[in-house]
């Protein structure tokens, strides 16, 4: 099982802590603040 | 499109990142020790041969 070989495991480490780090990103800049924009704006909507 | 926030990433997180940093230098470790064994030292993957190093034999 290549998973398992010695010789890739820097190589596992590294894409996925970079996969880790873009999904930190992504999700904290772009989409967690648009839905919590969205549910924000319904609030307020719906208190006019 | 989607309008980018500025959450503060490395200032709360910077702790993560310097431990991601110490998992590194220890897997590296790991694994060149693992890649001494007798399991994985004739494997023709070993990045040894690369750098010109022979097959040991007998262990």
């Amino acid at each position: 099982m290549p998973q398992l070989v010695p010789f890739y495991f820097l190589n596992q480490l590294t894409y996925g802590f970079l996969l880790i780090t873009v999904l930190l990103v992504l999700f904290s800049q772009f989409f967690l603040p648009r839905i919590l924009r969205l549910y924000v704006s319904r609030l307020f909507i719906s208190k006019l | 499109m989607f309008k980018r926030f500025p959450t503060p990433i490395l200032k709360p997180y910077w702790p993560f990142f310097v431990g991601g940093v110490f998992v590194y230098w220890g897997v590296g470790k790991a694994a060149s020790a693992s890649a001494q064994t007798a399991e994985f030292i004739n494997d023709p993957r070993n990045p040894r041969f690369a750098r010109g190093e022979k097959p040991v034999e007998l262990k």
